[in-house]
């Protein structure tokens, strides 16, 4: 058990918080919800139907597709893309998909390696890219989430002011779903970029995302 | 079953319930 907790305790910790943090946004949520009923002559509700609402389920869902949408282009952009310097980008001349040496397939592949690197074929192909294709469907996946509930809580809303509903795609075009999908885009882009660039001079000592300390600014790729 | 097996799957089955819940949610409040 204390080993389990040790060799996991980064995943523990930010599932821990992710829990913490989603009660504490459901709490906020439907207090903030029922003022607005209040205010506008409706009834307030309690807090499990809060829990099964669109208001809840658009505010969740698209804080997730932005998540999943700057690892998926994290993943896969820094296949490509450099920063010089920067502990977060590969060394200068390995921009690309690399030689199968150097991700030990084929006939370099191990004992070790994992059943589906040995089995080749497009089961390898597929495994070479699992991680980008499974940040890029949930990142798809949570936006998809986000326009549904989305639509049925603007919809809501307007029937509640005597409005028009909006159709599916009416409501994708709409201002309230590309307001809601930007400025979390935003935020997530100003983040990445600041780190790729930030970690160039700055330093952490004893963090993975950082160079070691006494590593010069020049120096690309290395990992503390 | 190892500790990161564990872990692992754990999320992906998270991250399954948790997209098909705001997805259902969404489509039945239409």
């Amino acid at each position: 058990m204390k080993t389990f907790v040790r060799e996991n305790s980064l995943s523990l910790f930010f599932g821990g918080l992710f829990l913490a943090a989603l009660i504490g946004q459901s709490v906020a949520g439907l207090a903030e919800y029922n003022e607005q009923q209040l205010a506008s002559g409706l009834q307030p509700t309690s807090y499990l139907p809060y829990l099964a609402s669109s208001d809840f389920a658009v505010d969740v869902a698209e804080n997730w597709q932005s998540e999943f949408l700057q690892f998926f282009l994290y993943v896969t952009a820094t296949v490509w893309l450099l920063q010089k310097g920067s502990s977060e980008s590969k060394e200068l001349d390995k921009a690309g998909r690399e030689s199968d040496e150097d991700q030990q397939i084929g006939p370099h592949a191990s004992d070790e390696s994992p059943s589906w690197v040995h089995s080749g074929g497009w089961r390898l192909r597929v495994y070479s890219h699992s991680l980008g294709l499974v940040m890029g469907v949930i990142f798809a996946l949570s936006w998809a989430a986000q326009s549904i509930a989305g639509r049925a809580a603007f919809n809501a809303q307007q029937l509640s002011q005597l409005q028009d509903p909006l159709g599916y795609w009416e409501y994708v075009g709409s201002p309230d779903f590309w307001s809601r999908t930007l400025q979390n885009w935003q935020s997530e882009f100003l983040a990445v970029a600041s780190m790729a660039v930030l970690a160039i001079y700055l330093r952490e000592r004893g963090s993975p995302e950082s160079k070691p300390v006494g590593v010069p600014h020049h120096a690309t790729g290395q990992q503390g | 079953v190892s500790g990161m097996r564990i872990v692992f799957v754990a999320t992906l089955v998270f991250l399954a319930a948790g997209l098909g819940y705001l997805i259902v949610i969404g489509l039945l409040q239409r």
